[in-house]
This record gives C-alpha cells, sequence and structure tokens, in this order.
C-alpha cells in the first residue's frame, strides 16, 4: 500500500527531460545530480566511520579469503585461532563467536543466530569476483536492525557484466595445499548477462602450541552463478544469485566423564553445507527515486559430535529511496524473516525447544536533510523491529554534517542499537561437562551446568561518535573517527552458588550452575585513523591506526566474562601497506601489521609482515609469489595455550597463476 | 508495550517528516533548477566532447567515431540513444570492450571506474593514440587521463581537463569545452 502510494507520487511530481542532448554543456554542468539510488550504495560519503576495501587491496594484499582481508580495515580485529576458525570484531568484545558485527554478501545477511555471530570458515566466494567490501564501524541499526551494534560488514560482488568472458585461477604452498577458481561470464540476451564459478581449495593444519600436528585441516568446495537482466530503458533491473557449499574442518573434540582420566581428546571433522538463492527487483522512477525489493532464501546445515544444526531462513525486503524536490532524501522499507531450525544435541548438550520459528517483522525510515545547501546536513532515522524473543527493539539514529568545502568533511552522530538473545543464551541447556579433581576447589571432580534463561534479554548500546574526513590533496587523504560506547545489559555468566551430588550412580562431585545473564555493563573508547597517499603513480601507501579502551562493569559473580571480555581484544592496531608498480610488467607490494597484546589468554602482540610479488606474462595471464608471516617466527593470535584447539601459525609462501580469456 | 511509548514522539516526528513535507515540497518545485540523473548528464557531456573535439583525419577510418565503454556501461543505457546519431559529419557507435587491446580503434575511450586499478599500464598505452580518454575515477586527469567528469559535494558534475595529455595525443578541444573546465593541467 504505501508503496503504490509512492509511485503514483513519483508520477506525479517527475519533471521530465529526457533531451538531455540538446542541452548546452553549460546547463549539463549546472544541472543538479540525482542519483537516490547511488546515494545508499556509496557509503564512502555517508555519516558514518566507513573503510572500503577495493579489488585493488584484495588483489594487491596476497590474502586469500574473506576473514583475513578484514585485516587491511582499521578498528577491525582479525584474530585467527586456528587454520579454520576466526576471532572477528570491531570495536572490542572479540570472540570465536564475536557477537556484534551483522555481515552481508550481497545484501544476504550471514549473522548466524545460533551462536549470534558469523560462521567465518563457511563464507567464500570467488575474490576476484568481489567488487568490493565495505567495512562500516559504528551502529547500523537505525537502517539494518538488531546485531548490527559494532559494525556492518558488506561483502559486494561485481555484476555479471563486469565479469565477462573465462577466468581460471589456481595455486599452491606450504599452507596452501592447492586452490582453484574458475569461472565464466557471457551473455544471454541484449540487456542479460551470467556467471557461473566453481571454487575450491584445501589447506593444511597449523602447529599445536607444543610444536607437534594441529587437527585444523581443511576443505571447501563452492559453486555459484549470477543472472543480472533487465530493460534498461524502463529502468527496472533484475538480479538473482544463487551458490552451494559443502566445508569439512577438522577440529579436537573433548569428551568428558566424573572418573578419571575425566576427559579425553579426540578427532572430528565437521561437515557444514548449504545453499542460498536470492531474488533483487529495483526499478528507478523517472524523477529519481527507486524501489528494491529483495528476498532471499537460504539454508545451512552444520553437524558436529557436539550439536547438529539444521536452519533454513526466509527473508523478504523491500525499500524505497526518493527525494522529494527540496531538501530531503529519504528512504524508507520493510522487511520480514523467517528463521525455522533444528538443533540435535549430544551427551552435553540440548537445546529446548529442539526445533524453533522465529519470526522478525521490522520498519525503518531515514531522511537526509540539506540545512544549509553543500554545508550542513542533518539525517534522522530509525528502525522498528518485532522479534519473538524480546518483543519491539527501537533503533534511531541521528547524525549532523559539515562539509566546510569540497575537501573535507565532519561528522558526528548518536545511535542505539541493540543485539538480540542468540538461541544459545536462551534455549541452551549444558549438562555432564567435567572438570578433573582440584580444578576448581577441594579434591572432587566438578560439573558444570547451565540452565536455559528465558529471561536473557538484548543487550543495547548508545553511542556517540565524531569523525572527520580530508582529501588534503589529490594525492593524500585521511579519515579519523573517535566514539564513545555506553553498553548496558550485556551478556555474563553469572555462577550460582556450588552444591555437592552425592546420587549413589555418579561418583561424589560439585556442581558448578550457571546462569547466561545481562548483567554486565560497559564503556568503551577509541580512535581510528586511516590514511592513504600516492607517493607516485605507480607507487601507493596506505596505513591505519586504531586505539581502544574497554571498561566493563560487572557484579563479582559474574568477574570471569568481565575480565575476558576486557583483555581479548588489542588496545592498539597498525597496518601499513605500500602497492608498488616496479615497472609495466612487476609490481612488489608489502603488507605489515601490528596487533597488541591479549592479556586475558597470554597472547602476546605481533608483527606480520606479507610480500607479494605479481608479474604479468601476458596482459591475460599473470603470475603472484606470496610470502605470508614472514619475519617473527610462529605465534599464536588467539585462544589460551590450553585451548584443545589452540594453534600456531608460521610463514607460509605461494604461487598463483591467473588466466583471463 | 511501556518501552514503545517512550519512543512515541519519535516515531510521530518521522512520520510527520515523511508525509506532511510531500505537498509543501512539490509546490516548491518551479525554483529547483534543471535535475538529471549523473548518467544523462553524463551522457550529455559526451555528446558535446564529441561534438566539439577534432581528431586528426587520419585517426577516423571509417567514417564513423567509435566510443567505446571500457569495462561496461556506466551510463544504464542512457548513452544509447547516441548509437546513429551524428557528430561533426560522422555516425557515432558505441561498443562495450572488456579487452584493452580492442581500444585502439577508438576515437574516445570511456574508463569504467572498476577499472582504476589498470589506468597505470592503460593511459601509457593510449598514449599518443588519437583516443580522448574520459574517465569519472577521481584524480584521473593527474593520471594522464584526459577528461574527468567529478560529482561535487554541490551536487554538480564538474569538468577537468589534461590540456597537454589532449595536445600530445593530436586532439584539440574547442575554447567553448575548454573555457567550462574547472582544472585544466595545461
Amino acid at each position: 500500500m504505501l508503496f503504490t502510494a509512492c509511485a503514483v507520487f513519483s508520477l506525479t511530481a517527475q519533471a521530465s527531460t529526457d533531451d538531455y542532448f540538446d542541452l548546452a554543456p553549460e546547463q549539463l554542468l549546472s544541472a543538479q545530480v540525482l542519483s537516490a539510488s547511488k546515494k545508499v550504495e556509496d557509503v564512502a560519503d555517508a555519516p558514518a566511520a566507513v573503510y572500503v576495501i577495493t579489488q585493488e587491496d584484495i588483489a594487491r594484499s596476497g590474502l586469500t579469503s574473506v576473514p583475513e582481508l578484514l585485516r587491511l580495515a582499521p578498528g577491525v580485529n582479525v584474530a585467527r585461532a586456528d587454520s579454520n576458525s576466526w576471532a572477528i570484531s570491531i570495536r572490542g568484545f572479540n570472540s570465536l563467536t564475536a557477537n556484534k558485527i551483522l555481515v552481508m554478501i550481497d545484501g544476504r545477511t550471514v549473522y548466524n543466530p545460533l551462536f549470534a555471530s558469523t560462521l567465518w570458515e563457511v563464507q567464500d566466494l570467488p575474490l576476484e569476483d568481489v567488487s568490493r567490501i565495505e567495512v562500516i564501524r559504528g551502529p547500523g541499526g537505525a537502517l539494518w536492525g538488531a546485531n548490527a551494534v559494532n559494525g556492518v560488514i558488506n561483502i559486494l560482488t561485481k555484476s555479471a557484466k563486469e565479469t565477462q568472458g573465462g577466468l581460471v585461477s589456481a595455486g599452491a604452498g606450504n599452507y596452501e595445499n592447492g586452490f582453484v577458481t574458475a569461472r565464466y561470464g557471457g551473455k544471454t540476451g541484449e540487456d542479460s548477462y551470467y556467471r557461473v564459478y566453481v571454487k575450491s581449495f584445501s589447506r593444511d593444519n597449523l602447529k599445536t602450541p607444543s610444536g607437534g600436528r594441529n587437527h585444523d585441516e581443511w576443505q571447501d568446495y563452492r559453486s555459484g552463478f549470477r543472472l543480472d537482466w533487465g530493460d534498461r530503458d524502463a529502468a527496472d533491473r533484475v538480479s538473482i544469485h544463487g551458490d552451494v557449499y559443502h566445508t569439512d574442518t577438522d577440529q579436537f573434540h573433548q569428551s568428558y566423564s566424573l572418573t578419571a582420566p575425566y576427559s579425553s581428546i579426540g578427532e572430528e571433522t565437521i561437515r557444514s553445507n548449504g545453499g542460498n538463492i536470492l531474488g533483487l527487483w529495483r526499478h528507478r522512477y523517472d524523477d529519481g527515486a527507486t524501489l528494491k525489493i529483495q528476498s532471499f532464501l537460504d539454508c545451512t546445515n552444520r553437524k558436529e559430535i557436539l550439536f547438529h544444526d539444521r536452519r533454513t531462513m526466509l527473508d523478504v525486503d523491500a525499500q524505497y529511496n526518493f527525494s522529494p524536490q527540496g531538501r530531503h532524501e529519504i528512504v524508507f522499507g520493510g522487511n520480514y524473516r523467517l528463521t525455522m531450525d533444528d538443533i540435535g544435541g549430544s551427551d552435553a548438550i540440548e537445546f529446548n525447544p529442539a526445533s524453533l520459528t522465529q519470526n522478525l517483522f521490522g520498519l525503518f525510515a531515514q531522511d537526509k536533510i540539506t540545512l544549509t545547501p553543500d554545508e550542513w546536513y542533518l539525517t534522522v532515522g530509525t528502525k522498528i523491529e518485532h522479534n519473538d524473543y524480546t518483543g519491539i527493539e527501537i533503533q534511531p539514529n541521528a547524525s549532523l554534517e559539515w562539509t566546510p568545502d569540497d575537501r573535507q568533511t565532519v561528522w558526528g552522530s548518536v545511535s542505539r542499537a541493540v543485539r538480540t538473545p542468540s538461541r544459545i543464551e536462551r534455549d541452551l541447556n549444558i549438562q555432564n561437562i567435567t572438570l578433573p579433581p582440584g580444578s576448581f576447589f577441594g579434591s572432587l571432580p566438578a560439573e558444570i551446568i547451565l540452565t536455559q534463561n528465558d529471561d536473557f534479554n538484548s543487550e543495547e548500546l548508545i553511542a556517540y561518535e565524531l569523525g572527520y574526513r580530508n582529501s588534503i590533496t589529490n594525492n593524500l587523504s585521511i579519515d579519523t573517527t573517535a566514539f564513545y560506547n555506553d553498553y548496558d545489559r550485556l551478556a555474563s555468566s553469572t555462577l550460582l552458588t556450588p552444591f555437592t551430588v552425592n546420587n549413589g550412580i555418579d561418583p561424589l562431585h560439585l556442581v558448578l550452575p550457571l546462569l547466561a545473564e545481562n548483567d554486565m555493563s560497559g564503556d568503551v573508547y577509541g580512535i581510528e585513523l586511516a590514511g592513504s597517499w600516492r607517493v607516485t603513480n605507480g607507487w601507493k601507501l596506505s596505513a591505519a591506526y586504531s586505539y581502544l579502551n574497554i571498561l566493563l562493569h560487572a557484579p563479582t559473580v559474574a568477574g570471569l566474562s568481565q575480565e575476558t571480555a576486557e583483555k581479548r581484544s588489542p588496545q592498539h592496531q597498525a597496518n601499513i601497506r605500500s602497492y608498488w608498480n616496479l615497472s609495466e610488467n612487476w609490481t612488489l607490494d608489502t603488507m605489515a601489521y601490528y596487533v597488541g597484546r591479549l592479556p586475558a589468554d597470554d597472547v602476546d602482540d605481533y608483527v606480520r609482515v606479507d610480500i607479494n610479488a605479481g608479474w604479468r606474462v601476458l596482459d591475460n595471464l599473470h603470475v603472484n609469489l606470496v610470502g605470508q608471516n614472514l619475519f617473527g617466527g610462529s605465534r599464536r593470535e588467539f585462544s589460551p595455550e590450553t585451548d584443545d584447539n589452540a594453534a600456531e601459525q608460521g610463514t607460509s609462501f605461494f604461487g598463483k597463476v591467473t588466466w583471463q580469456f | 508495550m511501556a518501552v514503545l511509548r517512550n519512543y512515541l514522539p519519535i516515531i510521530a516526528f518521522l512520520f510527520s517528516v515523511i508525509f506532511m513535507r510531500l505537498p509543501m515540497e512539490a509546490r516548491a518545485q518551479e525554483a529547483v533548477p534543471i535535475r538529471l540523473y549523473e548518467q544523462k548528464i553524463q551522457a550529455g557531456l559526451i555528446y558535446n566532447l564529441l561534438k566539439f573535439t577534432t581528431w586528426p583525419d587520419s585517426a577516423i577510418t571509417d567514417d564513423k567515431l567509435h566510443v567505446c565503454l571500457y569495462g561496461g556501461d556506466p551510463f544504464d543505457g542512457y548513452l544509447n540513444p547516441l548509437k546513429g546519431r551524428t557528430a561533426q559529419q560522422y555516425v557515432i557507435e558505441i561498443t562495450e570492450i572488456y579487452q584493452m587491446d580492442d581500444l585502439f580503434h577508438c576515437q574516445l575511450a570511456f574508463i569504467t571506474p572498476s577499472r582504476a586499478n589498470e589506468l597505470a599500464r592503460l593511459l601509457p598505452a593510449l598514449r599518443g593514440k588519437n583516443i580522448l580518454t574520459v574517465s569519472t575515477i577521481d584524480h584521473f586527469i593527474q593520471k594522464e587521463g584526459m577528461i574527468e567528469f567529478a560529482v561535487q559535494k554541490d551536487q554538480r558534475i564538474h569538468l577537468y581537463i589534461n590540456g597537454s595529455a589532449t595536445r600530445e595525443s593530436g586532439l584539440t578541444i574547442s575554447d567553448r569545452i575548454l573555457n567550462l573546465a574547472e582544472k585544466s593541467v595545461r
């Protein structure tokens, strides 16, 4: 109804000017640019802390996976826990299931509602087909809804038209056992294009902290397609994309008992697979207004000894974007998401209910108001969502932007964002996880139990941000942001009063009852800096630095969660990258990354140096030689040494050949 | 629902912004200057470049002006109506090009931003070839490109011209256009 009403409006308000070829050059240059649809896509101009990882960065960094590429963005902490798992967060709270960033691939959310995080090991695609990765630090709840608390990552692929022809890239090295991507793009009609791809890789294990062989090898197989078509004169565009994948990741699995030896370690292979299909229809009205309707279906399946998760998500999203004549740029829309899951437990864990169907409804509106043309802009917006766990959630945002001249932008914003409970936080019950005698206190073995908490609530954030961007010269630009985040109702684990059990079946033991609660609050502040300098035509330098300080407050019974959350994100991070064109056919790129210490798990700070040498053998044949972690020996980036799956990585090399036809 | 009540003023404000404003803004329409899609403005400018640039006779082999869109069509089809129209006495031809080698027969090469990473080898290869290079890539003229369309904060397209690169390629752009350029590298 709403959309029909707006469509009617836009028809009456349009001023049709089709004879743009008859306009004098003076008239063209003084015409005001209408590009409402571009506004939404062009995040680099938004009053927010945005960093864009470009295709150039992807090609020149020598990094081979989406999670590793996020190292390039300021303020993002990427920690590789083992060969196939990553802890990735923005502005603190890092963990293997970091829960405050929302990740999307071409508009499809890959935020997993079971863990409230992203399973990075199953998010992959041909990196050659990625157009850019937008990393937005700070809350995005007003546009994207719940769980975009500390940031949003948008991975966007190129259109089928931009990936015409064939591409084969393949390589291998001492860690990369082998990888291959094959893609072909063609035309199906006047205005319609397609591409199909297959990609596969096998990556080796890392080392355990004691120098042994870790059990973390993995293999990934995937295939997908994209179709883009539409009668461009009618301004309708339709895209359909889809992917299927299968990923096998190895890990150590611990089993428990209340009698000696209390625990034993075995090896297992986690099998994950899934498929998704997404359709997007965009209609542009003659006055520049756009209507976008998108729907996707995403099925995932993950099977490990501890649990088996089957999940189906159906999402429909519509947004309408228009600039009524004058000073407003308005976007509003609604969405609905249906999630159905079925989680099989094991001896140790159980979900109650095991199957759940959840509905999510959302409405949002945003208006960018020009207060003074070319100088002051005010953006206000909010998203109102209803989810089955916590009911209505409201996430407003207001930001003010000042552009004193063409080169500088100053902006400030205040926003509220929430993270809604995950299935784990609401419905998980743990039993039979034991600790050997002496590990807690006394000489009794202990059993940890967790009972589901149906009152677990959303985490809440009020964020204040201030940013400044300056293109000082055409070759030198800087971008800096300062923020203060005020969190409330943060997740905490509370240890209730322990008691002993002597039931005649199990040996006498201590029970440690845990409860997931919202007992923590926090103050987090930091600054982020990014700069780039094109020194000469053939040499570009980029650098980034971020500082973070986390202060959490929790009652002593929840002290454990406070300690680890405070000390699992580095205070200082920096990187510097040099892209250097040695000659017509040779490039030499050097990247250095610094990540500060993580006191919680005794992880040392480190410097990582990568070098990527590229040789253009022929116009369509490229060869790259990449060395990663070149100096400093092997190191542990995340999990404590005592973790079953703790891993250390050392130097690795690989060669890669890319052929286009 | 108590939570909702706290936010009612915000919701009311937003709805008033969206719905109350519309009729008022529609009335203000006459005062607004020409407003066009960015793609239409750029397409119009391309047409003007074809009209006001002189190529050496030797550069035009088949009585056509070939406009090549390197890396695809960034104009969303808005340039296509030019196909078959004439500029000066030549018929305009528009082709999308994906291989660098296919560029050499073009009179005007528009480089899409997705190919920005190729500029370092693309532009030297085109130097002295009687090809007018045009792009929206930032700092295009500093990288030896000839014509740059830049959308600035004022929501207008600004025209930048690298005069020396144009002259080196044997092309002459009329003063009519040169005088409109804001930043010419001479």
